[in-house]
């Protein structure tokens, strides 16, 4: 896991082992490898029940089969709906028997729906990968289970 | 705690008499060419008309599990497009008209493929002079209790309160497959260029306009009856609830399907000496009853007894029913001609 920000944007790099390349849904029982970052839209959102109707989590979701990465955000399980995407953009690449995937998106918050970024920033963060050929795809993944810190300086 | 079913304050169901098909895949083709030609469906077949003993579509569906036992869900797996068949293509350009006939012969594109949706049709099981077969017709069963809306984490699937028409949102389904793993009748398809799940829809947008759905107007043999469950005039409420000479296919799976079926009655078995052994049944009852369970030997028999009737002449409303003299006795006020209704743009 890496992460910078140029003032304008925040990017995060998350590396990982996995042995297959997942990069298609290549038949009807197959699913493709994902990543996602995820972070509270406000305040103590609960992180393994993927927010609460009061604190959403919101998750900048990554996948391989998909032109581009966007945006989500959850208020419980189950409940995920695309939300402002704010400039989340990002790119994959496969090799060395691993997948090296960067995320970003535009500080600040246009919406109210979305994670609040800005240099100065005490916040907290968390990210999940999704194993395709292990089946993995919605709740079955890997995840942090507790939010980090996230420091963004200022 | 054991799954609880979605209301609703009425069902549509359907009966099909598996004595009349044809096996001729009209329906088939009607929904085919209604719902399903688009890109990532060609290997769709919402509705499919199997032959019995046989492997089905998906192949071995049967003994794949899902649904529920004792109201929880029972784990399965998910087919492989290659278990559905896949859709072909064959070289016809090269064999019809690239000069290549003498030397090329037509086959699909993707190679030797060894299994389709109906690789197994019309074949026969038991030995002649005794062997058997029958057509088994596969939609949704809109079940009451739908394994794939329990299996959906993100509430994709619903069943409509006003017909019990259980339907995918596909602007909801994110591809997860939970749906297709779970249900017992594996009547779910992935539509990998849209990457949603997508089954048949019981045509709603004409069963919203008083039109049967296309599988049911379009069959030539008469074999399928659709109406309210609880519309007494219905001749899918006579069969079902007054008769009750239609039963669901494999009630075990514990998702309450609400497509019904009039089992199969048998030809008699011939002796050694090509003598027809009298109150002889070609098909055997232990395999009826490994599709729909025990009560299939009461059907049969109650369907034995009526038939007795007419040869002694006297009336059987309930055969009068099966037979539909009048198509439209078969629809439970779902008449509309498909011809006065006006086509999207
Ligand atoms: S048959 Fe399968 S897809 Fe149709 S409602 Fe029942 S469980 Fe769902
Ligand atoms: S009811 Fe309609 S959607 Fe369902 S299988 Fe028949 S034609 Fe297809
Ligand atoms: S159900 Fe009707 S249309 Fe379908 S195969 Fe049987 S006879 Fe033909």
């Amino acid at each position: 896991m890496q992460a910078a920000h140029n003032e304008a944007a925040i990017f995060f790099r998350l590396s990982w082992a996995d042995d297959t390349k997942d990069d298609e849904i290549a038949d009807t029982d197959q699913f493709p490898d994902a990543a996602a970052v995820l972070l509270p839209v406000k305040g103590d959102a609960p992180l393994l029940s993927m927010g609460s109707p009061d604190y959403p989590v919101n998750a900048w979701y990554w996948r391989p089969d998909l032109e581009a990465p966007f945006s989500v955000t959850a208020r419980g399980l189950g409940t995920t709906v695309r939300s402002a995407n704010g400039g989340v953009s990002g790119r994959g690449v496969y090799g060395a028997g691993g997948w090296s995937v960067v995320i970003s998106r535009r500080m600040w918050a246009e919406t109210a729906d979305v994670a609040a970024l800005h240099p100065g920033q005490q916040g907290k963060v968390a990210f999940a990968v999704w194993q395709g050929s292990g089946g993995e795809r919605a709740g079955l993944k890997a995840v942090t289970l507790e939010w980090q810190p996230l420091e963004i300086e200022g | 705690m054991p799954v609880q079913p979605p209301p609703v304050k009425r069902q549509l169901a359907a009966v099909f008499d598996m004595n009349k098909c044809l096996g001729c895949q009209t329906c088939t083709i009607a929904c085919k060419t209604l719902w399903t030609d688009e890109e990532g469906m060609e290997y769709m077949w919402w509705n499919i008309v199997s032959t019995m003993p046989g492997e089905g579509t998906p192949r071995g569906w049967q003994k794949l599990s899902g649904g529920f036992q004792d109201g929880e869900p029972r784990p399965s797996r998910l087919p492989k497009l290659s278990e559905f068949g896949h859709a072909w293509e064959f070289n016809y350009e090269d064999v019809l008209y690239g000069g290549q006939g003498m030397n090329q012969h037509l086959q699909p594109k993707t190679g030797d493929d060894n299994w389709g949706p109906l690789w197994d049709e019309d074949q026969a099981s038991g030995a002649y002079p005794n062997s058997y077969f029958f057509y088994l017709q596969m939609i949704c069963m809109h079940c009451t209790n739908p394994a794939c809306l329990a299996a959906c984490p993100r509430q994709a699937i619903y069943k409509r309160v006003d017909d019990g028409i259980v339907l995918i949102d596909e602007e909801r389904c994110s591809g997860y497959r939970f749906c297709m793993e779970a249900c017992p009748y594996k009547r779910i398809y992935f539509n990998q260029a849209k990457k949603v799940s997508q089954k048949c829809i019981l045509c709603y947008p004409r069963i919203e306009q008083g039109v049967a759905p296309a599988c049911f107007r379009q069959c030539p043999g008469r074999v399928r009856f659709i109406g309210f469950l609880d519309d007494e005039e219905s001749a899918v409420h006579k069969l079902v609830k007054v008769w009750k000479v239609a039963i669901p296919l494999h009630p075990e799976f514990g998702t309450e399907p609400n497509m019904y079926y009039v089992p199969p009655l048998s030809p008699p078995l011939f002796d050694d000496n090509g003598d027809v052994i009298e109150g002889s049944e070609r098909i055997p009852r232990q395999y009826l009853e490994s599709l729909f369970g025990p009560d299939v030997n009461r059907v049969l028999d109650t369907l034995r007894t009526e038939m007795a009737k007419t040869r002694r002449g006297e009336k059987s409303e309930m055969l009068d029913t099966l037979i539909a003299y009048e198509w439209k006795s078969m629809f439970g006020g779902f008449t509309r001609d498909p011809g006065t209704l006006k086509r999207p743009v």
